[in-house]
């Protein structure tokens, strides 16, 4: 790479010049273009396209916003969106305060299993809780033999349940690192301008937490309205604009999906009026602070400690319970789909008999992806970092757009997009691909460049200095200090991308079938056993990958948010 | 003769002109040191002289050669950073060979040059350890030896000092400049901090707001500020107001001067005269001729090497005055009367305005 001998000459500004990186920008450019941009601008269009006249037409909006049914399913979102976060706010931020503030044991413990549940399958805590709590669920069958009739999990209460219990970390994981990176100088100040310790934990600690909190509490509405197999197991007649949007999409199927389309663009103006109103909340809210005087863990002793402790493992005790439940159902002793009593391996056998190729196929998919995500996010979080560039900062925003974008939605986009040739990628492996790595890529970029801004930009420029090429510094310097940033990346997207269904279950053909959407259908189907065994080989993969990013990553547990 | 050339440099970030047209010359073999506050262009200046950054306009000649068109990895200067830039994952000795291993060097040379400037830097027991396992002193040291040893026909330095305690500043200053003389190489040195770029330099280049304000020995920047900008940056200095009475004698402290004719031919109001707060005797007579007046202490403060006082002169306002801490010096209290004297020759006069040109 001779990029420097091809600069412009001098007093020649704003020349274009022609190397490494504003090839590398083209490049980035044209792929965001052709897998994000024109498959979110297909489904915007389809939407203004009336399939009986073939003529432009607000006609399916219309229908959407003022139909029972859509405007049913609308409230319905709402309500599991805003229930999911306020639930996620009430687990989280106790559970913060108590793991910032007091000596707790087993803080790691408790680090780890709010991590592990954030990293399971999204569904499993679904039919966890059918197993405990459905119809013929473990603990409604032992309650109806005492006599006591256990409320149902199915319908809007279970989704906001599970939905609590499965995001509560995004909230508890950035509130405990802004709380423990106060100043403490600011509380001290507080007490001794004479607020009670209540009056300053609202006054003051909760005030300079806020931007973290409101962060991951937005994140966990977001996930909530966006998320497509929890209201679809356990959501029964109660239902969401992502499994209509399925369901729509699904039944105008050959037609022209006018509905799922309209649908799909109303969960996107959701999405992003949610992240909007969090930035306008943040206004200038940027607390820089010193961390002179750190905060030291009080020791509490007696019926507080014994409550801290309580409150601490019974809430991440309560979202790893669909884990514990998952491996244990696992290994029950099935014959055919009915658990028989006792242990074995039964269901194992019968994977490896009946779907080994869904195994493969996760892990080829994934690794794939991962690999894309990881080359491809490098570099472009390279770009956005240190090149401050108008191009730079339209690549940043654009990264933006999966995380408001519902997988069922850019699944669609999808199968607008790449169905005809050249590019007829329906039912085949690289679409799965290509929307794994389109919907990551977002948060391989985050994880990069949360690195790379650690990287002084003065390392690069010494070794410039020195006779090395840009490109060459780039390589030599920069990628082995961004390394760990870049395995634990990869190992997040990698996580992400094995147990990623609401995408994937609208683009899979029977020879692309992934262990999630197996699991999907399995649980549909009443087969619980093969669900069970599936989702433990995928928590264990998950698992392993924590392990991973625990060991790599600087911020650890920070890694996950 | 003129080893490096910059000639009508001009650069601007969006509104902010960061450099109005500035044109250096500096000798082959001698230190130059960029000084002024900051947001002055020095550094700007730097990064420019290194390839960091485009100039907007003007030429920059190494040995007469234009390098403007050249990037910063073809230019073959040695660059020192504030923050060190040691690369963390390297080891001592692998940093101070990158440049010489991006030469493609044999093997052979390459130790045996990075073992040389080792020795020269004293980390020659160093050489395995990791940048983490250094202390800041150390690390500037590896980012010198790593700039030196591919021998760069420039070393710039962007204040390599800034970000060391005191102590060791000035003994790391004390080796650089040594390491300078004997290796006999130009070197471009940035600071904000006056006396380090006064006792460090053969040459001072004071800037403020991207404009060259004046380049000389520390000696005349000291002795013969250019402008009231400099006499207020380098170094302390009291400024009086001086009154001309028609054509009469000009007036200091209310009492007439002998000044040069180019002061009385300014005519003007505004004029301003300088004092170094050293050239100001306290309660002892002056052998020559020059002023004297009265005042009252404000302030004293023992620094150990001197005593400042702040001292209030009747009817015109505060002087700054430094004197030997003398046991009656020291003796000396907040509202104590003391004469002052102050030898004509000693005061400099600037025209009027905070930069006004000196008045020779």
């Amino acid at each position: 790479m001779r990029a420097a001998e091809l600069r412009g000459p001098a007093g020649m500004r704003g020349s274009v010049r022609i190397d490494f990186w504003s090839v590398t920008m083209a490049v980035a450019l044209a792929i965001i273009g052709l897998v994000l941009v024109w498959p979110i601008l297909q489904v915007l269009f389809l939407g203004f396209f009336d399939p009986e006249s073939k003529s432009v037409s607000f006609a399916g909006y219309v229908k959407v916003l003022s139909h029972p049914y859509y405007l049913g399913a609308l409230w319905n979102t709402m309500l599991v969106g805003v229930g999911g976060m306020v639930g996620a706010c009430l687990l989280g931020v106790p559970l913060a305060y108590c793991t910032a503030r007091y000596v707790v044991k087993g803080r790691g413990v408790i680090t780890t299993l709010a991590v592990l549940a954030l990293v399971s399958p999204p569904f499993i805590g679904a039919y966890s809780w059918i197993i405990v709590l459905g119809n013929n669920g473990w603990l409604t069958q032992q309650m109806k033999a005492i006599g006591i009739a256990v409320p149902t999990i199915y319908g809007m209460a279970g989704i906001i349940l599970v939905f609590s219990l499965k995001f509560f970390p995004f909230v508890y994981l950035m509130t405990e690192s802004a709380l423990r990176n106060i100043n403490r100088s600011f509380e001290e100040a507080a007490e001794n301008l004479g607020c009670t310790p209540v009056q300053r934990f609202f006054k003051v600690t909760l005030p300079l937490v806020f931007p973290a909190t409101s962060s991951g509490a937005i994140l966990c509405f977001v996930l909530s309205i966006a998320d497509f197999g929890t209201p679809s197991i356990i959501g029964r007649d109660f239902r969401t604009l992502s499994t209509i949007a399925y369901n729509q999409y699904t039944s105008e199927m050959g037609g022209t999906p006018t509905m799922a389309v309209s649908i799909s663009m109303l969960m996107i103006v959701i999405s992003m009026l949610a992240v909007m109103l969090q930035r306008h909340l943040l206004g200038k809210r940027r607390y820089a602070g010193s961390m002179t005087n750190r905060h030291v863990q009080l020791e509490v002793r007696g019926w507080a400690s014994a409550g801290i402790h309580t409150l601490c493992y019974a809430v991440v005790g309560l979202a790893t319970l669909p884990i514990a439940v998952v491996i244990y159902t696992s290994f029950l002793q099935t014959k055919g789909p009915v658990f028989s009593g006792g242990f074995g391996f039964n269901s194992y056998a019968r994977v490896i008999q009946e779907v080994p190729e869904v195994i493969v196929n996760t892990f080829r998919f994934s690794l794939l992806a991962t690999l894309l995500i990881t080359v491809a996010g490098g570099l472009m979080s390279y770009i956005i970092v240190r090149r401050e560039t108008k191009m730079a900062g339209f690549l940043d925003s654009i990264l933006m757009v999966p995380y408001v974008v519902p997988g069922v939605v850019m699944a669609i986009g999808f199968l607008l997009t790449f169905n005809k040739a050249p590019l007829d990628l329906v039912g085949t492996g690289s679409i799965i691909v290509l929307i794994l790595f389109i919907r990551r890529l977002p948060y391989g970029v985050r994880a990069t460049s949360s690195v790379l801004r650690q990287i002084k930009p003065s390392i690069e420029e010494a070794a410039v200095s020195l006779g090395a090429s840009p490109a060459k510094a780039f390589f030599k310097v920069t990628v082995p200090l961004m390394m760990p940033g870049i395995v634990a990346g990869a190992m997040m997207s990698f996580i992400t991308a094995i147990n990623e269904l609401s995408s994937t279950l609208l683009l899979y053909t029977a020879p692309t079938t992934t262990m999630p959407v197996k699991v999907y259908n399995a649980v549909l189907d009443g087969e619980f056993g093969i669900a069970a065994a599936l989702s433990t080989i995928l928590l264990v993969s998950s698992g392993l990958c924590v392990y991973g990013v625990l060991r790599f990553s600087q911020s650890k547990e920070g890694a996950f948010v | 003769m003129s080893h490096v050339q910059l000639k009508n440099i001009k650069k601007t970030y969006g509104s902010h002109v960061a450099l109005k047209d500035v044109s250096l010359s500096i000798d082959r073999g001698s230190f130059f040191t960029l000084l002024g506050p900051s947001g002055c262009g020095k550094t700007t200046l730097l990064r420019a002289i290194a390839g960091f950054h485009q100039q907007d306009a003007g030429e920059i000649l190494l040995e007469g050669q234009s390098i403007s068109h050249l990037g910063a990895n073809k230019r073959n200067v040695g660059m020192v950073f504030q923050d060190y830039a040691v690369f963390p994952h390297l080891s001592v000795f692998d940093n101070v060979a990158f440049g010489l291993v991006q030469q493609k060097l044999p093997v052979a040379e390459i130790r045996e040059r990075v073992a040389a400037i080792l020795a020269t830097v004293q980390l020659d027991q160093h050489a395995q350890r990791m940048p983490h396992q250094l202390s800041g002193g150390q690390q500037q040291r590896v980012g010198l030896a790593r700039a030196l040893v591919i021998r760069p026909k420039v070393l710039l330095m962007d204040e390599p000092l800034s970000n060391l305690d005191a102590k060791l500043r000035v003994e790391l200053r004390r080796d650089i400049r040594s390491l300078q003389q004997t290796l006999d190489i130009t070197t471009v040195y940035v600071t904000h901090d006056q006396e380090e770029a006064l006792s460090i330099s053969d040459q001072v280049c004071v800037m403020h707001d991207g404009v060259v304000q004046q380049v000389g020995t520390p000696w005349i920047v000291y002795n013969r500020p250019a402008n009231r900008f400099v006499a207020t940056f380098v170094g302390s200095n009291n400024f009086l107001p001086v009154a001309l009475e028609g054509a009469g004698q000009p007036l200091v402290l209310g009492q007439s001067l002998a000044v040069p004719k180019s002061v009385t031919s300014q005519g003007a109001n505004g004029l301003v005269a300088s004092i170094r707060p050293e050239k100001i005797v306290v309660n002892e007579a002056l052998s020559e001729p020059g002023l004297h007046f009265g005042g009252v202490v404000r302030q004293a403060m023992f620094t150990g090497r001197e005593l400042q006082l702040t001292i209030e002169v009747t009817g015109h306002g505060l002087i700054e005055a430094l004197t030997e801490p003398s046991a009656v010096m020291i003796a000396l209290k907040p509202g104590d009367a003391v004469r002052l004297g102050v030898r004509a020759e000693d005061f400099l006069f600037f025209a009027p305005g905070v930069s006004g040109a000196l008045l020779q």
